[in-house]
């Protein structure tokens, strides 16, 4: 089933007395639940206004969006579409609400009127969901950039959403902190089989995905697994990306004759494929 | 020779409270005349709080930062000349962008060092050519810069004071791979046309083995290495230990040796490892 | 280091006067105030001290806590003794040099005064002490709740109040941040005079009131995104519930008052 889809999505806003600026022009993208797409493409290729589409944040000027079957042009499914994809942003001191975590976790359910009780539940078993248990008395503003961010995931959580739509939430952090969230995402991708729309500009992050799609001009230009896309360096570059440096390395001696494959992606696959090359 | 020496530094913040933290514990190092020294570790290695007082914006609790051989603090009242003399781009310095143009912006900084109109103008032209930011844009306001744009703005204005010595607070921190890879070269380019010194606080061992000719490397407030990168990248499993992770290239050399490869795991760039494997694989039908 | 400060004081426990009712503990403080201007004598007033002095027994906090509060104060506390010492002339006179004049009734109404101040301070303080700032606008929320009668929202007010908590101190960082960015571009701050200082002022501002914006901008964003309406139809997850505890403090409390108002009438004004 699709979690998310997108059908010929355009998107352009114009200021006064100024040309329109076209953002998105003809996004069509179906993500299926439970999957983790990785969504890739340099600043202003239309990707964060893309995840802002499937939260009902924006509105197609053309096309349209479905979240779980809901058109998102219609006004009366706003709220239902936002309790089912939870959005987790950039920086991470902006987006919490409350001087205490386990309070700032509770701000999404409390908006839902749930009772009590289940709120108290939803709010413990998030925050252990995020491994952050130990410090849900503490205040968010003392805590290290991923912990801020992973407090940030928990709040979206308690709202039990279909999906998480993380638009670049390791930008700001430290390599720690990128390791802590990436660990918590491919948790709740793994094991609660959680749909995982993840924004970055960090390519070994968008490795760890099932899926990999490149934005480009406001429109999907490559789509496949990290191996298929990764393994096309050169139109990567073109398009303003890295590439792994393994699979560069990979792609660096393929290009002087050594018989290597193209879609590796981590240091252990590239030195295990040399290995095998050596012994031949 | 010597332009920054740290003598035995020691910074402690909250001292006497319940709070107090050793920020830096006896550190002691000398930063080389017109080289360019990469700088990584952990948030809390007490990396920030060395470099601030690199330019007299924290006073060491022990300890002496010599500039020129000179101690920076010996004369308090002209801490000021210090800071003009060893530039600081901040974490996404394109926060601190206030002027209503990009041009009395970059301007700033030359203004409060008292120069003639002239010579900020000159300054200002030059700064901006550094970065790349085309003449067309020191009329705009910030706000009508792209992010990278401002960021380069925010650099142009501390390398408008034309300081000895530059110290990049992660310049490349948020930015897509292109807008990494613009700064960086930009850098270099700058280091290469004024033979300033340049101190790159960064994150990203990849950067540093691109750019940086020599590593430090702190841990826990103290100095854990010092030395060529390839010295550093050597010790990889040390590195390891304390958390940071070498480059790929590296990691996957180190994979090899571990598997009883012959390799010299200094090579830290693809172009490197590619030589080194190609003459075991036989690539180029050798 | 601007970084360091806390705001709001609270000091966790688990005392009998953290788990009162926040808005019991709201309530119960402003009774406080009142009993420390109602004793006449010092009878009355030595009721206060020692009913404080169990209060902030039972609240088990340290003793260092309450030299915090109290040390800011001390200059103003020594200020109005001084003053009531030099202008009070009643009873007997004890010093009589040029046109000092001390007398006993001064001295003890700069007494009474110095007790009076402290006792305020403290007993509020213990408030903040034991409540959490979120837990303080909670109970402010709900008991300015009929106030909703004459259009007044105070779930908009609390919610304000809470982002205003949540932001100032990151808000703090991003000045001591900004400030020494600008201080690394030569910017002067410590010499000059007024004009100057205020002008040295706006490369501050300006870039803390864009962040500001930003941050704005992104918090009603998040908040938007996690289903926000306003507080139309929100529960909350941590319900207020008087308990009997709650009730018999109060009580405690009305005693001690009927107490000092019994002590005022039996010894009669003193001061």
């Amino acid at each position: 089933m699709d979690m998310l889809r997108a059908i010929d999505v355009h998107f352009d806003y114009t200021y006064e007395n100024e040309a329109p600026q076209v953002v998105l022009q003809g996004v069509d993208l179906a993500i299926e639940k439970g999957s983790f797409v990785a969504v890739l493409g340099h600043n202003g290729c239309g990707k964060s206004t893309l995840a802002k589409h499937f939260n009902a944040l924006l509105l197609p000027t053309g096309g349209q969006v479905l979240v779980a079957d809901m058109t998102t042009a219609d006004e009366d499914n706003t709220y239902p579409i936002r309790r089912r994809v939870g959005m987790v942003l950039q920086n991470p001191d902006n987006q919490l609400v409350s001087t205490i975590v386990e309070e700032d976790v509770a701000f999404g359910p409390e908006n839902l009127g749930l009772p009590p009780a289940e709120i108290r539940a939803r709010v413990d078993a998030a925050l252990a969901a995020v491994d952050m248990t130990a410090y849900k008395d503490h205040s968010p503003h003392r805590l290290s950039g991923g912990q801020k961010q992973r407090i940030a995931i928990a709040g979206v959580l308690a709202m039990h959403p279909d999906c998480l739509l993380l638009d670049e939430p390791t930008a700001m952090l430290d390599p720690q902190g990128r390791r802590e969230v990436l660990d918590t995402v491919c948790r709740l991708n793994h094991e609660q089989g959680m749909t995982v729309v993840l924004i970055t500009h960090y390519m070994e992050e968008a490795a760890l995905a099932d899926r990999v799609v490149v934005m480009d001009e406001g429109r999907v230009v490559l789509d496949g697994t990290p191996r298929q896309v990764f393994a096309q360096g050169e139109r990567l570059t073109a398009l303003g990306l890295d590439v792994p440096q393994p699979t560069a390395l990979c792609a660096a001696l393929r290009q002087r004759g050594v018989d290597i494959p193209a879609d590796l992606l981590t240091p252990e696959e590239c030195a295990a494929a040399i290995l095998k090359r050596l012994k031949n | 020779m010597a332009i920054l020496t740290v003598e035995n530094l020691t910074h402690t913040y909250g001292a006497h409270s319940p709070f107090e933290k050793h920020a830096v514990r006896g550190v002691s190092l000398d930063i080389q005349e017109g080289e360019l020294l990469g700088i990584i570790g952990h948030t809390g290695s007490g990396k920030s709080t060395l470099i601030q007082h690199l330019n007299g914006l924290l006073r060491p609790n022990e300890g002496r930062v010599l500039l020129d051989g000179i101690d920076i603090w010996e004369n308090p009242k002209k801490i000021r000349d210090v800071r003009f003399r060893v530039g600081m781009v901040f974490q996404y310095p394109e926060h601190q962008l206030f002027e209503d143009t990009i041009y009395k912006d970059i301007a700033f900084g030359p203004k409060n060092m008292g120069l003639s109109e002239e010579e900020i103008d000159h300054r200002v032209r030059q700064a901006a050519a550094y970065v790349g930011l085309p003449e067309s844009l020191l009329d705009k306001s910030p706000f009508d810069l792209s992010g990278g744009e401002k960021r380069r703005a925010a650099i142009a204005g501390v390398m408008a004071m034309e300081p000895q010595v530059l110290i990049l607070d992660e310049p490349t921190a948020g930015l897509d791979p292109q807008g990494r890879e613009q700064i960086l070269t930009m850098i270099q380019d700058y280091r290469r046309t004024r033979g300033t010194t340049v101190l790159l606080v960064t994150h990203s061992m990849e950067d540093v083995a691109r750019v940086a000719d020599r590593i430090l490397v702190m841990a826990d407030g103290q100095v854990a290495m010092l030395d060529t990168v390839e010295a550093v990248f050597s010790r990889a499993e040390e590195l390891e230990r304390i958390g940071l992770t070498v480059p790929a290239v590296t990691k996957t050399l180190l994979l090899l040796q571990q598997a009883g490869v012959a390799v010299d795991t200094a090579a830290y760039t693809v172009e490197a490892a590619t030589a080194q494997l190609i003459s075991l694989l036989g690539g180029d039908g050798v | 280091m601007m970084k360091d400060i806390t705001l709001g004081q609270y000091f966790p426990g688990n005392s009998l006067l953290h788990r009162l009712d926040p808005r019991m503990k709201l309530v119960l403080t402003l009774f406080f105030i009142v009993l420390v201007f109602l004793p006449r004598n010092w009878w009355g007033l030595l009721t206060v001290g020692l009913f404080l002095l169990l209060v902030i027994g039972l609240s088990r906090l340290p003793l260092r806590l309450m030299w915090r509060s109290t040390k800011p104060v001390l200059f103003l506390v020594l200020f109005t003794s001084i003053l009531n010492v030099l202008y009070v002339h009643e009873g007997t006179v004890l010093v009589h040099w040029g046109f000092l004049r001390i007398t006993t009734g001064g001295l003890q109404s700069a007494a009474f005064i110095a007790i009076r101040i402290l006792c305020l301070i403290l007993g509020s303080s213990l408030l903040t002490y034991t409540t959490t700032p979120t837990a303080l606008t909670d109970a402010i929320e709900r008991l300015l709740s009929p106030l909703k009668v004459i259009k007044v929202n105070p779930h908009e007010l609390a919610m304000m109040m809470t982002i205003a908590l949540r932001f100032i101190p990151t808000l703090m960082e991003e000045t001591d941040k900004i400030m020494s960015a600008q201080k690394a571009r030569g910017a002067d701050m410590e010499s000059g005079g007024l004009v100057q200082r205020v002008k040295a002022l706006i490369p501050i501002l300006i870039p803390l009131f864009v962040s500001s914006f930003r941050r704005a901008y992104d918090l009603a964003m998040a908040m938007e995104c996690r289903c926000y309406q306003g507080g139309e139809g929100r529960t909350r997850m941590k319900q207020l519930r008087t308990a009997l505890r709650d009730w018999l403090s109060l009580t405690v409390y009305a005693a001690v008052g009927v107490g000092i108002v019994l002590l005022n009438i039996y010894f009669g004004k003193v001061l």
